[in-house]
């Protein structure tokens, strides 16, 4: 199975954005082979983030079987966001990471403010993914600041330092056991030293499609992880068998 | 050919670096194997960073021993100042056709007038200045707008297209500056789409950044591109060849 961690479907109301109709992405996902995909806001890093999560639901539950959600909370509102957390995962039943993008929100993972968050999403048993490579919020060893002051938290990288951070994901990923690398966006070249030295049980694939869900986006970040020279083995894992795992999908 | 178009890298990066190794004879059976009639090759990471002669004589003697197949463009180091100068003046002299320089690896500001001898040797030499862009805070697109709009007469080239984080800034940069031009690698079929639809398809390059990236999924997005078959030809070559020319 082939899950993509890693999308941005419903709204598109900033940066020149549009919204990207379920049967569009789905669609996009048959052709690249896709079989299911995490999906998260982009309107929700801006906007009200309550309406941004049922915008979101309603959007996966369009086919549920093969979509799923991921919320976002605006962690300078700890009790709202805290309420927010437990109503997407106890009351919606959102098997996704909280998705935060420090950088878009307006905050460092460094900043206390991260605390109560991380408790709470301890206690849920959900992982959290941050936005990672893009100073001055989100670059990978601030997110580590993360994993380091809850080292039963998985903490996963959204992009694996995207295109100029990757050894920094890297020297992220071999100190601390609990973060999680998702190869979305990385330099091709940092895919393969980071496949070729992290476990291969703490990798996963996305496409971050909707921030464009062009042909031959997903199909073009697949092909970076199914032209890896690894066993086949590993390479079901970083496409799929570690999201079904972590995220406890059937 | 790639579907009966000329398909022209623009960049990619040749020799034993640091980090990464690719030898010209292994990039011409990957070339053949994906269609791929030319490549502008660039020197590997250290010869970037320290070692700039060294780089450009792998890249003429490779140029020399396939030239139908390869173009070079030189990389001096602008720390080097007046023997920067000198260096670019050899390399083309000798046969290469452009200067790539990375901000990032060589240290300095996009826009630092440190940058400025180089860059007046090239339109001296008439030949296409390559700047690495995308990696804040000092290879942005908009720095080397700024800089293409200090030398109306120069070309530049916006190596990487600001990937991955600065495609806001893209249209903008190219609008400022009617001299700069954007090479793609490795950015998303939708990113192209995007440029294009910005009015901007006569001004982008197709490249691989190759070994950084792998070269035959940098030649899978050509088909995706959501363009005319005349502007995927031209950012497959077309644009390319117009730069290249002489007093282009």
């Amino acid at each position: 199975m082939i899950v993509d961690c890693h999308t941005h479907a419903p709204g598109g109301r900033s940066f020149g954005l549009s919204s990207v109709p379920v049967s569009d992405l789905l669609a996009a996902m048959d052709s690249a082979g896709i079989d299911k995909a995490m999906v998260y806001t982009s309107d929700g890093f801006f906007f009200d983030f309550v309406a941004c999560n049922n915008e979101l639901y309603a959007f996966v539950q369009q086919c549920p079987e093969r979509l799923i959600a991921g919320p976002t909370v605006d962690p300078r509102y700890p009790e709202a966001a805290i309420a927010e957390m437990r109503r997407c995962r106890l009351e919606l039943g959102m098997k996704g990471p909280l998705k935060l993008h420090p950088w878009l929100q307006g905050f460092s993972p460094i900043e206390p403010l991260m605390d109560p968050i991380a408790e709470a999403a301890l206690e849920l048993g959900m992982p959290i993914m941050m936005h990672d490579g893009t100073p001055p919020y989100s670059t990978p060893l601030q997110v580590a600041t993360l994993a380091a002051r809850f080292p039963s938290l998985t903490v996963i990288l959204g992009h694996s330092g995207l295109r100029d951070l990757w050894q920094e994901a890297l020297a992220a990923a071999k100190r601390y056991p609990n973060i999680i690398l998702c190869l979305c966006g990385t330099l091709p070249l940092g895919i393969e030293r980071i496949v070729a030295e992290v476990e291969p049980h703490r990798l996963l694939f996305g496409t971050d499609a909707g921030f464009g869900a062009a042909p031959g986006n997903q199909e073009y970040r697949l092909g970076q992880i199914q032209r890896l020279a690894v066993s086949e083995e590993v390479k079901a894992l970083i496409l799929g068998g570690n999201a079904q795992r972590i995220f406890g999908l059937s | 050919m790639l579907n009966g178009k000329l398909l022209i890298d623009a960049h990619c990066h040749v020799g034993e670096g640091v980090h990464y190794r690719l030898m010209p004879d292994e990039l011409l059976r990957q070339m053949d194997d994906l269609g791929i009639d030319r490549t502008l090759l660039v020197p590997a990471d250290r010869y970037i960073a320290v070692d700039n002669a060294e780089g450009n004589d792998f890249l003429l003697r490779t140029v020399k021993r396939w030239p139908d197949r390869f173009g070079g463009f030189a990389t001096v180091n602008p720390w080097y100042g007046e023997r920067a100068v000198a260096e670019l003046r050899r390399a083309v002299g000798l046969g290469l056709v452009g200067v790539k320089l990375h901000p990032v690896i060589q240290g300095f500001l996009l826009c630092d007038p440190l940058v400025h001898p180089v860059i007046e040797a090239a339109i001296e030499l008439d030949v296409p200045v390559y700047l690495h862009t995308g990696t804040p805070v000092n290879a942005l697109p908009l720095q080397l707008a700024e800089l293409a709009q200090r030398y109306p007469e120069g070309r530049f080239i916006m190596g990487h297209m600001g990937n991955p984080d600065f495609w806001l800034d893209v249209p903008t940069a190219l609008s400022q500056a009617p001299n700069l031009w954007a090479e793609i690698s490795p950015c998303l079929p939708g990113m192209v789409n995007r440029i294009v639809e910005a009015g901007f398809a006569h001004r982008l390059i197709f490249g691989s950044d190759a070994p950084l990236t792998d070269l035959a999924l940098e030649v899978m997005k050509v088909q995706y591109w959501q363009v005319s078959e005349e502007q995927r030809a031209a950012i497959m070559a077309g644009n390319l060849l117009r730069i290249l020319a002489k007093g282009g």
